[in-house]
């Protein structure tokens, strides 16, 4: 199971999440955010790790925000 | 358990792989200048700005500090096994035929034969020279990090390994000091860029510095009063990588431009401060990109591909992208994706009833009999009926398997029987498995461009474990979208790029903002129009 979570810092110090949490990279899970989302064009509810990473590092280059994420475990599964 | 020397060397090879390779004007004393955090991680060299040259001496070094192997004719007719890079006297001999070939030569013959010449043997002596100590150097250090062999040699002796003319000072009055491997503090100030060195604890200490360091056993350091007994030396490699902040402050626009252009996502950079950091880097890197797309505008009606795979013509990805204005779009939108999806079907598929063989289904959820037909008829609608009837028939079995999902060849794909309940993962694994089914028993020209590609994308790369999949998950990280694109299979000799196409068709599976999101970025872009060529 990975623990992904994506961080933007805004300049002014508020600070967005979004976590979650996958057995499969291919899989789609929930995305629970956290922090002022309405500063963001675009959320997904739901979608793969390399897409929620691929989306807060768009974001942040849209806002000027910093970006980190946090990726902890492994895949259970995988398509091979 | 004695350790003596450490073996194995990834870490050399794999410091050298993670380089970008960054070509520019800058003379040594101007690169002195870029943060160690960014330069630290880029392969370049005073002056080189042609990016060809640089990259095929990163490849060089690579396969040198690897001993990569490549088959050679010999005189007598009889193929044999040879190291591609074999000695500095090899590197030099090839990169100065190469920097010929390119023009390189320097612009004042009065500079032929020095150090300002790229074709002059002292030159890419240097070239070599430091490049194969920096990594390996960061290898010994990086392993010396490892905690079993850091309980055993905690500390390390700074001693001269080759008199120089000009010792630098600091150097002389710490020959022969021992301190803790842990003691960043020390290290760094060893290789201060203040005295020419390189801002980073390991060597080398400085061009022509002759310094080097050997491992001090935990009794001597004991003895030393740098530890006690019972104390346990925690490794500081992460603390030092995560501790690399650069400021950017001062330095040229035009060059963060170009180093964060270079770096792309490994690094973040942070506007308000002005600093870069190392990011933990899993995406691939894309270039600033504009604002987001305006909303979707509704989708328009495509025009469906010719019916006849016969009547099909010059159609290719390039001119599809072309019809639909998408080729020089700088921005696509959510409803330019879902176009470009319809216009990517065929007009008459083949049918998953002349596919598919024996299936054997679920009783219910997203992976019965009828499912399955309608995940093929979803897949075979991008293919031409041409291309399909050269396919083996497909035998889909839904299964309790360790994976998600599996294909081998002679049509043969399982799929997890667990994904009956995720209908948007079972498809999804179905487009990855079936790209397989394409690829792998398909076009042989195909198989070679995706190949191509994939040597292209990763050429200099190491083969390391691709993070956060199983230990044994190896392959070339590049910046594909995902990961395991570029896996590697144990005994995939040379590598194919197999899970190129099949991770990148899964694109296909996604909602069209995110198909947006992903076509924006130019990376992604570049490998997903050369995957799509296959179902043309």
């Amino acid at each position: 199971m990975v623990t992904l979570t994506c961080k933007l810092l805004f300049p002014d110090g508020k600070v967005v999440t979004g976590k979650m949490t996958a057995e499969s990279p291919e899989g789609r899970n929930p995305v629970q955010y956290d922090g002022p989302v309405e500063r963001l064009s675009e959320t997904f509810d739901d979608t793969t790790v390399a897409s929620l990473i691929f989306l807060f590092r768009d974001l942040a280059r849209e806002t000027g925000a910093a970006f980190s994420s946090d990726m902890e475990g492994e895949f259970d599964q995988w398509a091979e | 358990m004695q350790f003596v020397k450490p073996i194995l060397f990834q870490e050399a090879i794999d410091k050298l792989g993670s380089k970008s390779v960054i070509g520019s004007q800058l003379n040594s004393e101007q690169w002195a200048q870029i943060p160690t955090a960014l330069r630290e991680r880029a392969f370049f060299s005073s002056t080189i700005e042609n990016v060809r040259f640089l990259q095929r001496a990163q490849d060089s070094i690579g396969d040198f500090l690897s001993g990569a192997r490549h088959k050679v004719m010999g005189p007598d007719g009889i193929e044999r096994e040879a190291l591609k890079m074999g000695s500095r006297a090899d590197f030099v001999k090839q990169m100065s035929a190469f920097a010929i070939a390119e023009g390189m030569g320097p612009l004042d013959s009065k500079d032929k034969g020095g150090l300002k010449d790229i074709t002059s043997q002292k030159r890419l002596n240097l070239i070599f020279d430091v490049q194969t100590q920096s990594s390996t150097s960061f290898g010994n250090w990086k392993q010396g990090m490892d905690p079993s062999v850091l309980d055993e040699f905690p500390a390390q002796r700074f001693i001269r390994e080759v008199d120089v003319k000009q010792p630098r000072p600091v150097h002389q009055q710490n020959e022969g000091v021992v301190r803790l491997k842990t003691d960043l503090e020390f290290w760094t100030a060893m290789n201060s860029p203040a005295i020419g060195g390189f801002g980073v604890p390991w060597g080398p200490w400085g061009f022509g510095s002759g310094m080097t360091t050997e491992d001090v056993d935990r009794t001597e350091a004991e003895a030393l009063g740098l530890l006690s007994p019972s104390d346990t030396p925690q490794p500081v490699d992460k603390d030092f990588n995560e501790g690399l902040e650069a400021s950017l402050k001062g330095l040229d626009p035009e060059m963060v431009t170009k180093l964060q252009q270079s770096f792309g996502s490994q690094v973040e950079i942070d506007s308000a401060t002005q600093t870069a950091r190392w990011s933990a880097g899993v995406r691939p890197s894309a270039p600033v990109q504009p604002p987001s797309p305006a909303p979707a505008a509704p989708v328009q009606p495509a025009t469906p591909r010719p019916a006849s795979p016969g009547a099909r013509g010059e159609a290719t990805i390039e001119s599809v992208l072309k019809d639909l204005g998408l080729e020089a779009k700088p921005v696509v939108t959510a409803a330019d994706m879902a176009n470009l999806r319809e216009e990517l079907k065929e007009a008459a598929p083949a049918q998953a009833s002349t596919v598919l063989g024996r299936v054997k289904a679920t009783a219910s959820g997203a992976l019965t009999q009828e499912a399955i037909a309608e995940h093929v008829q979803e897949f075979l609608n991008f293919l031409p009926a041409s291309l399909v009837e050269k396919l083996p028939k497909l035998d889909i079995r839904a299964a309790s398997m360790s994976g998600r999902g599996s294909y081998s060849m002679g049509g043969n794909l399982k799929i997890d029987r667990d994904l009956r309940t995720d209908p948007d993962q079972a498809r999804r694994t179905m487009f990855h498995e079936l790209m397989h089914w394409v690829h792998r028993e398909g076009s042989p020209a195909y198989q070679k461009l995706i190949k191509d590609h994939f040597d292209a994308r990763t050429a200099g790369e190491p083969v390391v474990h691709l993070g956060n999949y199983r230990r044994d998950v190896r392959g070339k990280r590049d910046k594909w979208y995902e990961v395991y694109a570029g896996r590697i299979y144990r005994g995939e000799y040379p590598p194919m790029g197999l899970e190129v196409p099949t991770r990148y068709i899964e694109w296909l599976t996604m909602k069209p903002n995110e198909m947006a999101r992903w076509w924006n970025d130019p990376d992604f872009r570049e490998t997903m129009k050369i995957v799509l060529k296959g179902l043309f």
